[in-house]
């Protein structure tokens, strides 16, 4: 099993991304006593941004396919 | 809740276990869909600490808690470059633990193995400890809540569980010598924990959410109207930076932690694995953390001041009078903190008695080594032994430490601890550069700044030492204060210690490995770990050593650690698939290279190096000869990658030639049948010139008019001859491709009109009518009008020639749509059979078929036809025309 380094530079980026959504500047954004239909801002960002990465994983590691002849 | 249903609840649940992992180990194991337990048994990760722990810190510090579970969800991004060639390396080298990884990658070494040891089983038994709490808590509360019964006696029933689930270790953990072997059953039933605990949490969050509040709005308004506003943002974390220390920490461990290691790599069956865990887990760990914080605000809302934050989760459905809610979370309670006891002892425990306990062991009884029976007995007792020790230890630690000591933040200083581990590993993964000393250096020194930045304060805090060392640092050095280590004072207690832990760690280990050199051992390793994927396929890999041993030592030293029948097939059947011959007295250095393998599986590497190195002869060859073999038999690989492909091609060249010279030949036999039909179509008007003029020759005297009648007949037959040999010279040159098209636009139906007046004389002859229905417009097309003109000529003179006379009929339809215009001929002739349209179009196809009556024509007529037709992109074809005749038909492209 050969992983194309597209494939490997993908899931790099995606934890790189990751890290830069769940630290301080983006964070601290939200990180504030606000609420938005009645849910805290600061829940609502990581429990959204946490899901969107989990389907972009789901994506990347099922369907996407860098080596056009070979299923992952 | 009476006593004897919680204690049999719990034992009947312990029982399931013991049948899961039983039934999974007896049945067929091909049946299992692996990757789907592979994923669920990861979430031994989340344990009692995870259960109740999170509420209880939800609490104080809000959201803070996530940052434990964001983390290992960054991390399996990084599955695929990082944990792929951890695993491919483990599996190749059969390593069964961090320490064998560690001690393996730096040259098989024996201390650093010790070290690495010494270091989890420092840093994790509070950690096991806490999950015995955990469980005798959770009793504690569930039986002693609106009953009259005193509970047992808090100490004591740790003991009690922690006994129970040695039994249970030591059945499933422990059956195989070999520690590198799988334990699929025990699992499966980590995988079936993980399944209650998530279960057993979504209730009790929907239980709280849902039942005591009216969704998640209606928890927080409450929680805002009430002022707890710490549940709403991080309140220190990102300033100071524990949450980034809590992610980057967690992200480690979900790699270093023994038992993540013993999951993820160990009991890792198939690499391809991991692709289902790296979205299953992170999903896991969202689901497992969505109704925390709405429960940590019930909790704080709607329970007495004195319940503890930490039980919340087990308080709310008793209070709220749902015991059997109650019973799901305490059983969803044991999953999480029994599957950590039991993954993480066994993982301890294969290290404990590897690098601790056999090494001394082997070098006392050196010479006792011989007898089969004692040896397996003495490493399977070994680890039995190790796993109760750890148990004890733990349960010791709760007795007389944990009680004093705030026990809040015991799993991260333990995922700080094996943290420690993380440069050495991932530095030695990645790079050569990085030698023994110098990851010991690093390891030790980032876990001394470990031990004293994290556990001295909470030393301090339980009271044992005096806070003097927290204000004014050791004998007074105000730099040295645990806390704020040279000056820095900003940090909280987890980022403070992680960057200086790890900032000496990492440079120390840089430093000290440029200044030392790597062993010879070390550098083999090296390469082998560094460069994993090149020796792919490579089999066995080559030896460091080029040992010589008589082939019964090294038998018979297999045998003594797994036993005769298997030690016995395992080498007749690696000497079967590497064409190894077992008659020789000497045994191949391949052989000595797979059983110290195989023993590195049972006893981990150094020991396995040790060992083997007792037996045989070597002699050590350099770094570099290791590498040119093992360059040499990649360049055997390649080469014989590169002549399978060359051959492949050839094959395929020699079938495209054979199919050419199969076209030759075709095209050979049609070319002699051409000129056989050819020459006989030529001496046939011949034939009737040489005997009309050998008649006029004989008879001179024959009358004028005769003479006349003989004379126009040779005429004729000659220019038959030269219209034949006309048509066979313009056939020869379309198909050749010299004959060029000369382009113009011309207007066809007019054409048509033109060959229709041409052939007046034959049509009148035969009284037939010919109808040309005129399209309303002008169709013009790009053409060679001389040569289009033939066709049409062609098929309406062939038309003529095959209707019967007086009630023949000839209709003639030019139709034109976007793509293209077509051009009808149809007759009430005797029509083309349905077998002949294709043939109809070959040449001299009436000639080589005529059969009663030849008819008068060259038999060319359609196979230039066809030629023209398809010069100018287009088709030609016939069709049957009912009742009667054919419907000649050629199409010519519009553009």
């Amino acid at each position: 099993m050969n992983i194309s380094s597209k494939k490997r530079s993908a899931f790099l980026l995606l934890a790189a991304l990751m890290l830069l959504l769940f630290n301080a500047p983006l964070l601290s954004i939200c990180n504030k006593i606000a609420f938005c239909y009645g849910i805290p801002s600061l829940y609502i960002y990581l429990f959204t941004t946490w899901f969107c990465c989990i389907l972009l994983l789901i994506v990347n590691a099922t369907f996407r396919n860098y080596d056009n002849n070979k299923k992952p | 809740m009476s006593l004897f249903f919680i204690v049999s609840c719990s034992i009947f649940y312990l029982s399931l276990l013991f049948l899961i992992a039983y039934w999974v180990e007896k049945r067929n194991k091909k049946t299992t869909n692996k990757s789907w337990i592979y994923a669920l048994s990861l979430a031994v990760y989340c344990t009692g600490w995870t259960y109740y722990g999170s509420v209880g810190r939800a609490t104080t510090n809000g959201p803070e808690f996530l940052s434990i579970y964001l983390g290992p969800s960054i991390m399996c991004a990084l599955f695929v470059p990082l944990l792929r060639k951890l695993l491919r390396i483990c599996k190749t080298q059969r390593l069964n633990s961090i320490a064998d990884l560690i001690s393996t990658r730096y040259g098989k070494n024996y201390t650093l193995g010790v070290i690495v040891t010494l270091c989890c089983v420092i840093g994790i038994i509070p950690y096991i400890a806490l999950q015995l709490k955990a469980i005798s808590a959770s009793f504690h509360i569930i039986s002693n809540h609106h009953s009259a019964i005193p509970a047992v006696n808090w100490n004591n029933d740790t003991f009690i569980i922690a006994a129970i689930l040695s039994l249970f270790i030591i059945i499933f953990g422990t059956r195989s010598v070999d520690a590198s072997e799988r334990h699929e059953g025990l699992v499966a039933a980590i995988a079936f924990e993980s399944i209650i605990k998530l279960i057993a949490f979504l209730a009790v969050g929907i239980f709280a959410t849902y039942y005591l509040f009216d969704g998640f709005s209606s928890v927080f308004n409450a929680a805002k109207e009430a002022g707890f506003d710490q549940f709403f943002t991080l309140n220190k974390g990102l300033g100071n930076n524990d949450w980034l220390a809590m992610i980057l920490v967690s992200m480690l461990s979900i790699i270093f932690l023994p038992r993540q290691f013993q999951v993820s790599v160990v009991e890792n069956t198939n690499e391809k694995n991991i692709y289902r865990a790296m979205w299953l887990f992170p999903l896991y760990l969202f689901l497992i953390n969505l109704f925390v914080l709405p429960i940590a605000m019930s909790g704080k809302l709607l329970l007495s001041q004195s319940v503890i934050a930490d039980t919340y989760v087990l308080s709310l459905p008793l209070n709220f009078n749902q015991p059997l809610l109650g019973m799901l979370v305490y059983i969803g309670g044991l999953s999480a903190a029994s599957g950590m006891i039991i993954v993480e002892t066994i993982a301890l425990s294969t290290m404990l008695s590897n690098h601790l306990f056999l090494p001394f062991v082997f070098s006392l009884q050196k010479a006792k080594l011989n007898d089969e029976k004692s040896t397996v007995r003495k490493i399977i007792y070994s680890r039995r032994t190790s796993i109760i020790l750890i148990l004890l230890m733990a349960c010791c630690y709760n007795k007389w430490i944990a009680s004093s000591t705030s026990l809040v933040n015991i799993g991260l200083i333990s995922m700080a601890a094996v943290a420690q581990f993380a440069p050495a590993t991932i530095g030695g993964l990645y790079s050569k550069l990085i030698t023994r000393q110098g990851a010991i250096t690093g390891i030790v020194a980032g876990f001394l700044i470990w031990f004293y930045t994290i556990i001295i304060p909470n030393v301090v805090d339980a009271g044992y030492l005096s806070t003097d060392i927290m204000q004014y640092g050791p004998f007074n050095i105000f730099w040295l204060k645990p806390q704020s280590l040279f000056g820095m004072s900003t940090q909280g207690l987890l980022a403070h210690s992680f960057f200086w832990s790890i900032f000496f760690n990492l440079g120390l280990m840089i430093l000290v490995s440029m200044c030392t050199s790597a062993t010879r051992q070390e550098e083999y390793q090296a390469e082998l770990f560094v460069n994993i994927y090149k020796y792919e396929g490579i089999t066995g890999g080559p030896g460091m050593w080029k040992a010589s041993a008589y082939l019964s030592d090294v038998s018979s030293l297999l045998t003594n650690f797994i036993g005769k029948t298997r030690a016995d097939n395992l080498l007749s059947s690696y000497a079967q698939r590497h064409k190894i011959p077992l008659t020789n007295k000497e045994a191949d250095p391949r052989i000595i290279d797979f059983s110290e393998k195989i023993l590195t599986g049972v006893i981990g590497s150094a020991s396995a190096r040790f060992l083997i190195s007792n037996i045989a002869k070597e002699e050590e060859i350099s770094i570099d000869k290791v590498l040119s073999i093992v360059k040499e038999s990649q360049q055997v690989l390649e080469l014989n990658k590169e002549l399978k492909k060359k051959s492949g091609e050839l094959t395929k060249a020699k079938g495209e030639l054979t199919e050419v010279n199969e076209q030759l030949m075709r095209l050979d036999v049609l070319k002699d049948e051409f000129l056989y039909t050819v020459t006989h179509e030529l001496r046939t008007p011949l034939t009737s010139i040489r005997a009309m003029s050998e008649i006029l020759c004989d008879n001179p005297e024959m009358e004028e008019e005769q003479r006349q009648y003989y004379l126009e007949g040779i005429v004729k037959e000659i220019e038959r001859l030269t219209y034949l040999i006309t048509q066979v010279l313009n056939l020869e040159r379309y198909e050749s491709g010299r004959q060029k098209l000369h382009y113009a636009a011309v207007d066809v139906s007019l054409l048509i009109k033109d060959v229709i007046g041409s052939l007046e004389p034959l049509i009148k002859g035969k009284a037939i009518t010919v109808a040309f229905s005129q399209p309303s417009s002008m169709i013009l097309i790009q053409c060679d009008e001389d040569m289009i003109r033939q066709v049409i000529y062609n098929l309406i003179s062939n038309a003529i020639k095959f209707v019967p006379e007086n009630t023949g009929t000839i209709n003639i339809i030019c139709r034109t749509d976007i793509d293209e215009m077509q051009v009808w001929v149809s007759d009430n002739g005797k029509g083309v059979p349905e077998e002949l349209h294709e043939l109809i179009f070959d040449k001299f196809f009436q000639a080589k078929n005529q059969t009663i009556q030849k008819p008068s024509g060259s038999g060319l007529g359609l196979a230039i036809c066809k030629r023209i037709v398809e010069m100018h992109q287009g088709s030609i074809y016939v069709e049957q025309v009912l009742p009667q005749g054919a419907k000649f038909v050629f199409t010519l492209p519009n553009s």
